[in-house]
């Protein structure tokens, strides 16, 4: 009977250590994802509203679709290494109105590490 | 004793067990949290992108946002605009861009006249961010030379440039011109004296950065008694132009906006508010700007004088003929993509558009032509003795272009617009139609130009004809009566120095330009008129190809960020249009953020 308790508990035990190691890989890649998205977001706005392209787009970085011949979406597109794994971008552009210019990056990492941000970009406007 | 060591051992690990799987998902929480945070602070900048793009049209949008989401994430935005008395809450927005005097804020924040403070709230999931900034939709334009170019100037004839801090003072400041071009084939800046008396007085200096040497790169001519500078300097370092944003992009976001009443000739004012042309806009007579902005999808032409105060944006090219007078207490900004032209007045490009809008002027007109290129036909005639006298080929020709009271056609009522010629007078009929027209500058020049041909070939009635011929003789001028005079008393030998009179009929005038504000270009620049400036001229065609033939003579062609000024310039430097402050000069662009926190 001592000997089925143990190992219950060890199996248990594997189990919540395996799903806890999961949670944590997953909360490091989010993390380390959500870095990467912001640096790009920071690069896109000194990049230049104008060199951001007029319309919709989307620039998968997995697929190593070309940037533009302006260089959008600027690096880390379309991959960068950080904290040992491959993150992946990308770039979705669309308009809001007759101004704004509308970016959304995902950035993926492994199987579970994801990112996404939005943002909106008005000419001359930078207050990152 | 075996059972009871692995319970205690199980609850060990069991309770370890749980604390690392709460620690985990604490840590989980906290990454998810400063993903939102993170993505609630560009859902905030996103929000204050969205307020800047509303009050580029309309600076007095107060509308605000209440829980806008974002397009394809999620996350939403608050403005809210406060417009009572007292408090402001901590979460309002204010907008002073049309305020004339500073207002309180949150937090005991001030809003300065001309800007907006702008506090946006944002949230992703349960992550909350805020940011305040303060934006400006009228920026105030930072030049530093009142003449600056990116590519060559030419100045010929007389210049003076010079600089005052202020329209109410005295104050002096120096005022130079500059030009950001280099490895140019001709000089980059150079200023040809026309005739003896022509100086040049610049109280600042002549910068280039050209590295060639003073009087190859800047070439003011040997003589260095005719000009008077500041000081010269090669290889200066490039300056920043104003940022004054796209002008077709302006153009285009004012596309809503209704088009322009233009009237056939006479004066066209425009009111306050944004007025908008798609395609090019010829303007026949004079403009008025009454605190309107004018966006033209083209390229605009305004054959007549254009005064007052507002804006003018073009995608295209900007032409002047005629007087132009932007002045007094008034500052007017003139925006082009392609190039500005200040040229002289065109009546006879007045009169066909004129023509345009009138059946009974075109047919009068028209007519007033083809009896100008008759009477010139008969002026030449090989048997002058056949062509002069009363009721000769002449005299009936003249007949038709002035008054003549003993005509024996007497005008009858115009029912079709081919009547209007019955009884001839057709400059004194033309000239009654510009009187029903607005007044304005150039309708009482062409008036004046009308009335005094129509005097030049009405009847002679001042004194005998062979006094008025003899006068005519001795001083040949378009004169009340002469060519009348001339034809009644025979004199064939007049009939060549009438010819020249007539051949030499012209409703033009050269034209000045007077401008106080900015004029600011991404095409060139080119006047053949005489302009005086009290403001600043800068022609940016940095990034610009091609270019754009002179519309006096097209085997001439100038590039972008090109400057010549054919008839002398003389412009002064109001330093106080260019410095934040009451009498700034204030116009229209992207919005700006001057101060920005996140709170």
């Amino acid at each position: 009977m001592a000997l089925g308790i143990v190992a219950m508990a060890i199996l248990a035990l594997v189990t919540g250590f395996i799903g806890a190691i999961e949670m944590n890989a997953r909360s490091v890649e989010t993390a380390v994802a959500s870095q990467v998205g912001r640096d790009f977001l920071e690069r896109v706005n000194e990049f230049g509203y104008e060199n951001v392209p007029e319309g919709s787009y989307v620039f998968n970085g997995a697929a190593n679709d070309p940037q533009t011949a302006e260089g959008f979406p600027p690096a880390p597109y379309p991959r960068v290494e950080a904290n040992g794994q491959t993150h992946s971008l990308t770039v979705k552009v669309s308009t809001k109105g007759a101004t704004l210019k509308v970016i959304v990056v995902e950035v993926t990492c492994g199987k579970r590490g994801r990112a996404s941000f939005e943002t909106y970009l008005y000419p001359g406007f930078s207050v990152s | 004793m075996a059972l009871i060591t692995t319970l205690l051992m199980s609850v060990v690990l069991l309770m370890m067990l749980i604390t690392l799987v709460k620690a985990v998902t604490t840590q989980d929480y906290l990454t998810r949290g400063q993903h939102d945070s993170v993505a609630a602070l560009y859902v905030a900048e996103s929000g204050l992108a969205d307020v800047m793009s509303h009050l580029e049209i309309d600076g007095n949008w107060r509308d605000g946002f209440n829980g806008e989401s974002m397009q394809n994430r999620p996350g939403k935005y608050w403005v809210k605009f406060f417009e009572g008395s007292g408090s402001v809450p901590d979460d309002a927005s204010i907008n002073n861009i049309s305020g004339s005097s500073a207002r309180p804020g949150p937090r005991g924040r001030v809003v300065p006249r001309g800007a907006a403070l702008i506090v946006v709230t944002a949230r992703v999931g349960a992550a909350q961010r805020q940011l305040e900034a303060i934006v400006n939709s009228a920026g105030v334009i930072n030049v530093e030379y009142p003449l600056m170019t990116s590519g060559s100037i030419e100045l010929r004839g007389a210049v003076t440039i010079d600089g005052i801090h202020s329209l109410r003072g005295y104050e002096r400041v120096a005022a130079g011109i500059h030009s950001n071009a280099r490895s140019l084939s001709g000089p980059t800046i150079r200023w040809v004296p026309e005739d003896s008396s022509d100086k040049a007085t610049i109280t600042g200096k002549v910068s280039a950065v050209d590295p060639r040497t003073i009087g190859v790169g800047i070439d003011f001519g040997p003589d260095s008694s005719r000009y008077d500078v500041g000081a010269f300097e090669r290889s200066a370092a490039q300056r920043a132009f104003p940022g004054m944003g796209d002008i077709e992009r302006q153009v285009n976001l004012h596309a809503s906006a209704p088009p322009p009443t233009i009237q056939p000739a006479g004066t066209t004012t425009l009111p306050t508010g944004d007025y908008h042309q798609s395609g090019d806009l010829t303007v026949s007579g004079d403009l008025v700007l009454d605190g309107g902005e004018l966006f033209v999808d083209g390229d605009l032409t305004i054959n007549g004088g254009i005064s007052g105060q507002g804006a003018i944006w073009a995608s295209g090219k900007v032409t002047f003929r005629g007087d132009s007078t932007l002045q007094s207490t008034e500052k007017a900004a003139v925006m082009s993509k392609k190039g500005v032209n200040l040229l002289g007045f065109d009546g006879e490009d007045y009169m066909e558009n004129f023509a345009e809008s009138d059946p009974e002027v075109r047919v009068l007109w028209d007519a007033t032509k083809q009896t100008l290129a008759e009477t010139e036909e008969l002026l030449q005639s090989t048997e002058p003795a056949s062509v002069v006298g009363s009721g000769g080929p002449l005299d009936l020709q003249i007949r038709k272009l002035g008054y003549h009271p003993d005509n024996p056609e007497a005008p009858i009522p115009v029912v079709n617009p081919e009547d209007a010629l019955v009884g001839g007078n057709y400059l004194g009929k033309l000239e009654a139609k510009l009187a029903a027209q607005s007044e304005g500058e150039s309708r009482d020049f062409m008036m004046r130009k009308l009335a005094g041909y129509r005097d030049f070939f009405s009847a002679n009635t001042d004194q005998p004809d062979e006094t008025a011929a003899n006068q005519f003789i001795h001083r040949p001028r378009v004169s009340p009566g002469a060519f009348d005079a001339v034809v009644n008393a025979g004199r064939t030998d007049a009939l060549s120095k009438l010819m020249v009179q007539v051949s030499n009929l012209s409703y033009a005038k050269a034209g000045s330009s007077y401008f106080q504000g900015i004029i600011y270009t991404n095409g060139h620049f080119f006047a053949a008129n005489s302009v005086t400036t009290l403001g600043a001229i800068m022609v940016d065609g940095r990034g610009r190809e091609g270019s754009e033939p002179n519309p006096l003579n097209p085997a001439e062609s100038f590039r972008p960020g090109q400057l010549v000024m054919r008839q002398g310039a003389n412009m002064t430097f109001v330093e106080e249009f260019f410095e934040d402050g009451d009498n700034a000069l204030r116009i229209r662009g992207p919005v700006q953020v001057r101060t920005w926190a996140s709170r």
